[in-house]
């Protein structure tokens, strides 16, 4: 276990190491954030104030903030870096080594993102009082951000598991980093990270709220902005541990199938 | 004349260089084609939710929206699949010394640094998405289109494509400088998007601004406005000399700036 923690505190020094491109990268949020507001301006505008999509133009606006941050706190990186490990030979090194390949990545993405959570959730209550100023009303309630904690935590661990079974399909696939950045992107819309799955109608957005992904962006926005509470909240939060059980087993599969096609090379 | 025919020559040759080195890594031809699709994809999204609105968003049908998406994706052809990566790369071959090789070549530094290399997969899916997304939105509106509004499509799309190109490359001149302009780089494309949608969802001032400051919507706002015939006098003057200008001004910047350089290698 130390181990694992001695890595979880390398991944925390290695987010302090690269602290301006994090900052820069969520900084990148304020486009997608800008012409999302003037959208949901233009439409709502449209309508005369009335709903779309079940959402209030404050709940949209805090939806879209929170959705483009959230998403951006949690995105992986590591799938490259498996890519490298196992076209280059890396992985050797944790054959010999007594250390799980899995917990070990585990444990430098859970330290990497506590860095990053610190800052980031400043930001995310930041942006989200500036909605609330603007509509006279607090987008998010205290039993939101309660429930809000063990959902994001899940989603860190689902998004984990996630992109770890992407990455494992290095093991058969030798030209693969566009295709990882095809993945991600899909994810994303699929997660919820850019408009709420509601926007696709009740039937494919119903299928794609019973899908992993959503329980990876879409799920934890609503239950910190109350959109999703009570019961189903917690429905929604061991649905989600559900998926990370499921996907942490795919993961162990795809390994151990991936293991056997691995040849170490370099020397 | 005749050094602009040898540079189209040459262009040629490099984009059936990029072409034959791409298809000898065909996953990877097939991938960034996916790649591209997943962009479509995230960018098709918001015109989901408008036609599910279906409501005007200021004075344009959903319909006309599309034209304006559509003429987006057309343009995001030249931009990601010819000149962006280039651009890209300036801060590396700067940082490596690898400027030096090119430097000593008989043609234009300008040219070979910002349109070596090309992806044809992906240039091809964003304009026939494009192109389709474009006659979808017109079909649906029922206008007919005739030779001359063909005609000035183009003509504008390519001085959006001059004035992209002119935008984009302003901030790599930095690189000869700073060395290490990777952020920048990031945060400037991730401007593109603000062509996603059209510019009338901004109010006056961001308009003007894009327009006439940093002129982000010339690039696919002015070929779907003259195809919607939708254009002021104004910036169809604008979108004419506004491109030249740029380009010039960034061309002088360039070659200013390359006086920066030092070789990383020696």
């Amino acid at each position: 276990m130390k181990k694992y923690l001695y890595a979880l505190g390398l991944g925390i020094k290695e987010t302090m190491a690269y602290r301006a491109d994090f900052w820069l990268g969520l900084f990148s949020a304020v486009f997608p954030i800008f012409i999302q507001i003037f959208m949901w301006q233009a439409l709502y505008g449209g309508t005369g104030g009335g709903e779309l999509f079940g959402r209030s133009y404050g709940q949209m606006l805090a939806y879209s903030v929170a959705a483009a941050i959230l998403w951006r706190l949690l995105k992986t990186g590591f799938e490259y870096d498996i890519n490298e490990d196992v076209k280059n030979g890396g992985l050797s090194k944790y054959v010999v080594r007594p250390i799980g390949y899995l917990p070990y990545r585990l444990s430098c993405f859970l330290g990497q993102k506590t860095g990053v959570l610190a800052g980031g959730l400043a930001v995310l209550a930041l942006a989200l009082t500036g909605v609330g100023l603007n509509f006279h009303a607090s987008p998010v309630s205290a039993r939101g951000v309660l429930l809000f904690l063990p959902a994001l935590l899940g989603a860190l661990t689902l998004n984990f598991f996630i992109f770890f079974c992407v990455g494992m399909w290095a093991f058969w696939l030798s030209e693969i980093g566009f295709l990882f950045e095809a993945v991600r992107i899909v994810i994303v819309v699929l997660s919820g990270g850019i408009f709420p799955l509601e926007v696709f109608g009740d039937a494919v957005g119903g299928v794609l709220k019973l899908l992993p992904f959503s329980y990876a962006v879409g799920f934890p926005v609503d239950v910190l902005l109350g959109t999703v509470t009570g019961p189903a909240a917690f429905t929604g939060l061991l649905c989600q541990w559900g998926w990370i059980g499921v996907m942490a087993l795919c993961c162990r599969a795809l390994w151990n199938a991936g293991a056997h096609k691995y040849l170490a090379a370099g020397g | 004349m005749k050094e602009i025919r040898k540079h189209l020559i040459l262009w040629g040759m490099l984009i059936r260089n990029s072409l034959m080195s791409q298809l000898e890594y065909r996953v990877n031809f097939f991938t960034g084609i996916a790649m591209e699709l997943g962009y479509f994809l995230a960018k098709i999204v918001y015109m989901i939710v408008i036609y599910k609105t279906n409501v005007p968003i200021n004075g344009l049908t959903p319909d006309e929206v599309l034209v304006f998406f559509g003429t987006y994706m057309v343009a995001t052809g030249p931009y990601a699949g010819l000149y962006m990566m280039n651009l890209f790369g300036i801060g590396r071959q700067v940082q490596t010394g690898e400027l030096d090789l090119l430097l000593v070549k008989p043609v234009s530094l300008q040219f070979m640094l910002t349109l070596k290399r090309s992806d044809l997969g992906i240039f091809t899916v964003d304009t026939v998405l494009g192109i389709a997304a474009v006659v979808v939105g017109l079909s649906r509106m029922a206008v007919s289109v005739g030779v001359l509004d063909v005609l000035g499509y183009l003509g504008y799309l390519a001085t959006g494509s001059l004035i992209a190109y002119s935008m984009f490359l302003l901030p790599q001149v930095l690189a000869f400088k700073l060395v290490k302009t990777d952020a920048l780089a990031g945060l400037v494309d991730s401007s593109w998007d603000f062509n996603n949608l059209p510019m009338g969802i901004y109010n006056r001032l961001i308009q003007q601004i894009g327009v006439f400051v940093l002129p982000i919507f010339v690039i696919t706002n002015f070929p779907a406005l003259f195809l919607l015939k939708k254009m002021d006098l104004i910036y169809a003057v604008w979108g004419i000399v506004g491109p030249f200008l740029w380009f010039a001004v960034t061309s002088t910047l360039f070659h200013r700036g390359l006086k920066h350089y030092q070789s990383a290698s020696s």
